[in-house]
């Protein structure tokens, strides 16, 4: 750990991390005998946490990145946006805890979901642009 | 279970590390090669799907053999090729389990499959940019010659960000596994 915080001092951040992460796992071994997989608990339940975060990241990046430059998005990012990422979260966190996946499939179910929460996001915007017309609302126009 | 394939055996009969034995119990390399394996393969995803939309949206204007669609054929095949690679890389990574020898070899034999499909995108990108290298050094001999590098600035900011956070779950993921 001497090597880790002299880094740390010299404010290289990817130097900082990755001796950091190496002291985590060089503390737990390499192998299946000998690693043990860190359990994090919510409300009572348990979950390994290597599955967690990856859905956490695979639904996160999914709906960072399909259409974030798009002005709709920017439009609607309290309103809609926001809110629809923290429900497709939400529900891959709620997935992972009761499904217990490995880290792969974690990935795929968190991706999946934020690519769903797309979807969702385009059926509340086509109904928002619905009512607006409908109750002759000022329409922000999209696009 | 059966572990009918050679790959299934090897790692069912291998020292089961909790990554692939080739990292030797490095924990930092296999954060390092899991993020950048995953950054690689959702910017490629990016590229491809913004090149691919480009070109639908403009083509009408960049006719084929164009100046505008060479380049953008370039970018599309080296774009594959990375994707190809680094996905198959990527998934093998994530997915490495010894627990389960049967899905591992998939994710390898599946890998060696992928690799001379992604190596052949990647050397038909290199032969499309030289066979159209002399007529575009010709094109793109004419004043005004510095090119405005920042207008897609943002799109390489989203890029950075999410290799940011693709670090960070590499790091969270290597670590409590």
């Amino acid at each position: 750990m001497m090597t880790a915080s002299s880094i740390l001092k010299s404010g290289a951040t990817m130097g900082a991390i990755l001796p950091v992460a190496a002291a985590a796992i060089a503390s737990k071994g390499a192998t299946i005998a000998t690693s043990q997989p860190a359990i994090w608990h919510f409300l009572g339940y348990q979950f390994e946490a290597a599955g967690m975060i990856a859905a956490l990241f695979g639904c996160f990046s999914a709906r960072f990145w399909i259409g974030a430059a798009q002005n709709v998005r920017h439009e609607h990012r309290w309103s809609l946006d926001i809110p629809v990422t923290g429900m497709a979260l939400a529900v891959s966190a709620a997935l992972v805890i009761s499904q217990r996946p490995e880290p792969l499939g974690g990935l795929m179910l968190g991706a999946g979901l934020g690519i769903l929460g797309e979807g969702i996001f385009k059926l509340a915007e086509g109904y928002l642009q619905k009512v607006s017309a409908v109750f002759g609302v000022d329409t922000d126009r999209a696009d | 279970m059966s572990n009918s394939s050679y790959a299934a055996q090897s790692i069912a009969n291998g020292p089961m590390t909790i990554a692939p034995p080739s990292f030797n119990g490095m924990g930092w390399l296999v954060v390092v090669n899991l993020a950048v394996m995953t950054i690689a393969t959702l910017i490629g995803v990016m590229v491809i799907v913004k090149l691919i939309g480009d070109w639908w949206k403009h083509r009408a204007l960049d006719v084929r053999w164009s100046p505008a669609a060479i380049y953008r054929l370039i970018g599309i095949l080296f774009a594959s090729g990375i994707t190809l690679r680094c996905g198959a890389e990527a998934v093998s990574l994530w997915g490495w389990n010894p627990q389960d020898p049967a899905a591992t070899a998939g994710y390898l034999i599946a890998k060696r499959m992928v690799d001379p499909i992604a190596v052949g995108f990647g050397v038909s990108g290199l032969m499309v940019y030289i066979l159209s290298e002399p007529g575009l050094i010709q094109q793109q001999r004419k004043e005004p010659f510095p090119v405005d590098m920042w207008l897609a600035w943002p799109m390489v900011q989203r890029m950075l960000w999410l290799g940011g956070t693709t670090i960070i779950a590499a790091i969270g993921v290597v670590s409590t596994r």
